[in-house]
């Protein structure tokens, strides 16, 4: 507390300044006053003691304006630290904002590159892939062929974009019929087929193991 | 920066300025007292031989105050006046021993540069003129 208090007293004079000159008003008054006492006790006249006690203590001017000026002088020194202070946090503040902002610009510009380097992938991607994978299945979209024991039997739009997987395909055909037991699914052109029970299909995570038919493939509930 | 003198005094000359803070310290380091009081105390330890203008010393009183050295309370003194009442604080007390410290180093220097004390302490001249006598003495 005594560190604290020391502190308090050294820096920023808590009294204002008009409450710093009644002090010292004050106090140099009673210096005075006692001086006169002394005067008054040796046998002098008022008017003797007045004069020796102001003459005893000197310029009393001069020593008042002297006391304000080292007072109001640290508080002065206080004022100005304060204000050194507050442009120094402003400047930083203005600072710290200035790097937020080119750190953003330079995040939005990399990522703008990055995105255009995915679409120039994407689009490369897709043309390989236009060129050489889906000949094999035909083409990117068109349409599988449900028979058998469904309720719509037919022909039904699949794409790359969107596939389906072979659940969702028969619930568009209508579901399977109450004696349908197995799914089979016969790849486009070819002649094999690939075959589960329904309960299989359907005890299965959504997903898993699930053929996904591409165009041209046709699925037989048998 | 003490205020300038109005008039000559027979109070101490213009080299003393420096050693009010000191003795305002050591005055304090005694007993708590009101700028009346330290005033009559260092005139009555100095046998009436400093006077000060008393109105230097609030001056030097508010720095000391301003650098820690020092701390000030109202207090009503016993002819029931409100007077500002100083006491030294620990840091003074430091300032205080540092400064007696140098004073006894300065003071004691110009006493010997004013030819005021023996000139035995010095260094150089002692141990230079002793050697040859002893030598003399011990070929003889």
């Amino acid at each position: 507390m005594n560190v604290l208090a020391s502190i308090w007293g050294r820096f920023g004079d808590h009294r204002s300044a008009t409450v710093i000159a009644q002090d010292i008003d004050e106090e140099l008054a009673t210096h005075l006053d006692f001086l006169r006492d002394e005067c008054l006790a040796q046998g002098m006249s008022p008017e003797e003691a007045e004069a020796e006690a102001h003459r005893r203590f000197g310029d009393a001017r001069a020593c008042r304006e002297a006391c304000i000026a080292i007072s109001k002088g640290w508080s002065l020194m206080w004022f100005r630290l304060s204000v050194a202070l507050n442009v120094i946090f402003v400047v930083g503040l203005l600072g710290a904002a200035l790097l937020a902002e080119r750190q953003a610009v330079a995040a939005r510009r990399s990522a703008e590159v990055a995105m255009a380097q995915a679409r120039i992938a994407i689009d490369q991607l897709q043309a390989a892939g236009d060129a050489s994978r889906f000949p094999v299945r035909g083409a990117t979209s068109g349409t599988v062929h449900v028979e058998g024991k469904v309720g719509r039997p037919g022909e039904y739009g699949v794409s790359l974009a969107s596939p389906r997987s072979l659940r969702e395909l028969i619930t568009m055909a209508g579901g399977p019929t109450a004696d349908a037991t197995t799914v089979s699914v016969r790849r486009a052109g070819g002649t094999s087929e690939e075959t589960q029970t329904l309960d299989d299909l359907y005890r299965s995570a959504p997903g898993e193991g699930d053929p996904r038919p591409g165009p041209g493939d046709v699925v037989i509930l048998r | 920066m003490p205020p300038v003198r109005t008039e000559p005094t027979p109070s101490p000359p213009e080299f003393l300025a420096g050693t009010l803070t000191v003795m305002v310290l050591h005055t304090l380091k005694q007993e708590e007292l009101h700028g009346y009081g330290i005033a009559r105390a260092i005139e009555a330890a100095s046998g009436a031989k400093l006077t000060i203008e008393e109105g230097s010393l609030y001056p030097a009183l508010h720095r000391l105050e301003k650098r820690g050295d020092i701390r000030a309370v109202w207090r009503i003194s016993h002819t029931k006046r409100r007077a500002r009442y100083y006491s030294i604080t620990p840091q003074g007390e430091r300032h205080l021993t540092a400064s007696t410290t140098a004073w006894l180093d300065v003071s004691g220097a110009v006493n010997r540069v004013l030819g005021l004390l023996p000139n035995t302490l010095r260094p150089n001249s002692a141990p230079a003129t002793v050697p040859p006598s002893s030598t003399t003495q011990v070929a003889s």
